[in-house]
């Protein structure tokens, strides 16, 4: 999992935080990145021993030539390009209600080689296959759980798991049709996947907007080498949307839960970008089991739904009563098979960090194969011994409810409280099929533009696996940062930024 | 090709915002000028900003003065005013939010920008010193977005809605302006103190961005009743009531023809023929008032019948077989 050895010699090339802290650049201009020192982190672009990695050559280059001025000056007009052209997202707060903030970007791309992501991609789409099958399975046979490779207790106590959903044979047996799944780095340079998002992940349009910055911000750079393009995205999941419908021309809409939801930009983004209607539930009815859209020519038959509305508020005949995001009927539709939803209701049941544990057994079992992406080593806390595992080592653990998303919940044992350590003894106790622990993991860093000069910063990676008559991964992914020193949480509600990601073409 | 009810109803009414928004901004900056010109002796004030939207009383309520501060406040930067260019700004970016999917892509960033530089500097349209400059921005900003749409739009029927909406509120500003400028205007020239009505008439066209075409068709000087047949009727002149009408007609010919829409086409046939029929001269102020009502009647009714054909269908004329084209 290491990188190509660098073949460039030492002295042709400048070295980045030999330990020295040492001005790097020539003696009469100095480059953004000297003193720059990534010791102690496995960094993204610099190798151990301060050279570039190979993929990040002509990037780093590029950088260094820039003296610190001129590469500020290139982050403030991608914040002026990201202000003008409205990529925002959305935060609640108690006192304004919700409000708009301008998406955090780091002007400095992250680099894979695409030697290395060839084996993420594969080891994605196996991952998903194998979930996928799994779901499929739970819905049905449950051979799985008779085989003993998943406890049965753990589905019977998912919230996730729909009854509701029981004997539906979606098409291609898939129910994830998109999973957003995050990946970390540890310090020795092994990449884990930390959980697979299968409800409604999002992201992906800032991926693409990063990429449409990052081209107008740093245009030379695309000339000079091969990075590759991210901008399929929008017709792959079209394709894989049409993929689930027998149907002619099947009519594709987005679902959305209205302007007021955190990720609207999301989806009016992707709507736009596939060119099928954004709708809201009250834009939607059912008649005699076929769902219909509200057009200004009458109603018209609808195929496929990606929904962005959470199961909970699909149907308020079947889950929810007081839900007005969903559309009445919707869950008959779909049992009669007149209307397909990506992803498919129920699907949550596997998005479950407890669930998440027995992916690599899931692919040796329906697949046959072995996991090419390893998972984070995790204690199951409704498995006494793990329980107590997990208990006698509460300082250097990082504990995660199972089924929450968005960073909430967390207890990050290095950094907590005895009050709080002793506060989650409780709640484990408690309640130990809520919660995994996980150990805490030296996530790898990226040169990252902060008030003080080029640093290093935490990040991770969310890749999006798109499965329906085939299965395909996005060229990288969203990257997200942890913009304070020290810190790990990436998520944009609280304090994260992101960042550009490359693959590009080593020689 | 598919449209939804309700973004087709948010199309129509990004039109009008940004319609509203330009024709507020337009009249601002002549009547600056033209109180610029006139000597204080004219009479002539800022409460007629607030005659034309119809928004004295409005006004009243929460301002004791109609100076020029709190007038220029009031019609560009007061947010709890509805019909601000401030709110009319975000109204329109709130509309075109739901209704981005359906709108090319840069449509967004154009108005973003827009509605950001609006809000942001409102106050120096406040101020006389900066008001011609920020005019000239919104004005410009706004063109630049109509002929971005205009270049960039398939003619399809988002197009054809956020058209209606475009039309429907220039018709009914153009029919505000006449009633209260040039109502104000042919009562000067029968009481012989019209020494400043040349300007006055002047000034009414290039609110309406009419006047150099005003000349062109002409060939004449700038004379009162000439002015109301060509700000009512001209066919040419793309802010004439005439006009407006004329292409809301057209649009609505060419939208889906459903169930009551026979209803929305006649009503515009109407109003639109009427104007052909009224006199060349002998304006008089009540005659100018009474068409004016006549006319913001008959948008007001447009209005309704759209609304019940096309955005809000509900129950049986949504679900009944027979209008189900799958």
């Amino acid at each position: 999992m290491t990188e190509p050895a660098d073949a460039a010699t030492p002295e042709e090339t400048t070295r980045y935080g030999d330990g020295t802290g040492d001005p790097a650049g020539s003696a009469d201009r100095n480059g953004s990145f000297d003193g720059y020192d990534p010791t102690g982190w496995y960094d993204e672009l610099v190798e151990g021993s301060g050279m570039p990695r190979a993929a990040a050559r002509e990037l780093l280059a590029h950088l260094q030539s820039l003296t610190l001025d001129e590469l500020r000056a290139r982050q403030r007009a991608a914040e002026i390009d990201i202000a003008a052209s409205g990529i925002t997202f959305s935060l609640y707060s108690e006192a304004e209600g919700n409000i708009d903030r301008a998406w955090p970007f780091d002007v400095i791309p992250r680099v894979f080689s695409s030697t290395e992501w060839a084996r993420i991609e594969v080891g994605l789409a196996q991952r998903l296959r194998a979930i996928n099958l799994f779901i499929d399975d739970l819905y049905h046979d449950q051979v799985s759980l008779r085989d003993g490779i998943v406890p049965r207790e753990l589905l019977e106590s998912s919230p996730g798991w729909r009854p509701e959903c029981v004997g539906i044979s979606p098409a291609h047996q898939v129910w994830a049709h998109i999973c957003g799944s995050d990946l970390v780095r540890d310090r020795d340079g092994s990449m884990y996947v930390l959980e697979d998002n299968l409800r409604v992940p999002s992201g992906v349009s800032y991926m693409l907007e990063n990429r449409l910055v990052t081209k107008r911000v740093f245009a030379e750079l695309f000339e000079r080498q091969s990075i590759r393009p991210v901008d399929r995205y929008a017709d792959d999941l079209l394709a894989t949307l049409r993929s689930l419908s027998a149907r002619p021309d099947p009519m594709v809409v987005v679902l959305t839960p209205g302007v007021y939801n955190s990720a609207y930009f999301e989806h009016s983004f992707l709507a736009m970008q596939m060119g099928v209607e954004l709708a809201e539930g009250a834009d939607l009815f059912v008649e005699d089991d076929v769902v219909f859209l509200r057009t200004i020519e009458g109603p018209q038959r609808v195929d496929v739904i990606y929904r962005r509305v959470d199961d909970a508020f699909l149907d308020p005949e079947v889950f929810r009563p007081d839900s007005v995001l969903g559309v009445r009927g919707l869950m008959r539709a779909w049992t009669a098979g007149n209307v397909a939803i990506a992803n498919a209701p129920g699907t949550g049941v596997a998005d479950d960090k407890a669930v998440y544990c027995f992916v690599p057994d899931l692919i040796r079992y329906f697949l046959a194969e072995e996991p090419v992406l390893d998972n984070v080593p995790t204690w199951r806390c409704e498995d006494p011994t793990h329980l107590s595992h997990v208990l006698a080592n509460l300082e250097q653990l990082v504990v995660k409810p199972t089924n929450e998303s968005g960073g909430k919940g967390l207890l990050i044992g290095p950094h907590a409280t005895r009050a709080e350590i002793d506060d989650y003894r409780v709640r484990l106790r408690a309640e130990p099929r809520g919660w995994v622990a996980q150990p805490m993991l030296s996530l790898s860093v990226a040169p990252t533009l902060t008030p003080g000069g080029v640093e290093p910063r935490h990040l991770d990676l969310r890749p999006f696996t798109l499965q329906g008559a085939t299965t395909r991964v996005t060229a990288g992914g969203l990257t997200r940062i942890a913009l304070r020193r020290g810190s790990l949480v990436v998520n944009s509600s609280q304090g994260g930024g992101s960042k550009d990601t490359w693959i590009v073409d080593t020689p | 090709m598919t449209l939804l009810c309700r973004t087709a109803e948010n199309l129509y009414w990004m039109g009008r915002h940004l319609e509203r928004a330009e024709s507020v901004t337009r009249l601002v900056r002549e009547h600056t000028a033209l109180i610029t010109d006139l000597p204080i002796s004219s009479g002539v004030g800022w409460d007629c900003l607030l005659a034309i939207p119809g928004e004295t009383e409005l006004f009243l309520q929460r301002y004791d003065v109609a100076d020029e501060a709190n007038v220029m406040t009031y019609l560009l930067a007061d947010h709890a005013n509805a019909s601000s260019l401030v709110s009319s700004m975000s109204w329109a970016r709130e509309n075109l939010r739901t209704t981005r999917a359906t709108m090319p892509r840069e449509t967004w960033r154009i108005l973003n920008e827009l509605s950001r530089y609006t809000t942001e500097s409102a106050a120096q349209g406040v101020s006389r010193g900066g008001r011609h400059e920020f005019c000239e921005r919104v004005v410009g900003g706004c063109q630049r977005l109509s002929g971005f749409l205009a270049g960039s739009m398939g003619r399809d029927p988002a197009w054809r809605f956020y058209q209606l909406g475009v039309q429907t509120e220039r018709a009914d500003m153009t029919s505000r302006v006449l009633d209260v400028r040039a109502g104000a205007l042919v009562s000067l020239r029968h009481a012989h103190d019209g020494a400043f009505a040349d300007s006055q008439w002047v000034s009414l066209l290039r609110s309406l961005d009419g006047l150099q075409l005003y000349r062109r068709l002409t060939r004449s000087l700038v004379e009162g009743d000439r002015v109301v047949g060509f700000v009512l009727g001209e066919a040419l002149f793309p802010r004439s009531i005439g006009s407006c009408l004329q292409t809301v007609a057209d649009l609505l010919e060419d939208l889906p023809h459903t169930a009551g829409s026979e209803q929305a086409r006649a009503a515009a046939r109407t109003a639109r023929q009427r104007l052909g029929e009224l006199p060349a001269a002998g304006w008089t102020p009540e005659m100018i008032h009474d068409e004016a009502d006549r006319i913001q009647l008959s948008l007001a009714a447009l209005d309704l019948v759209v609304n019940a054909v096309y955005f809000h269908l509900e129950g049986p004329l949504a679900t009944a077989p027979g209008a189900i084209s799958a």
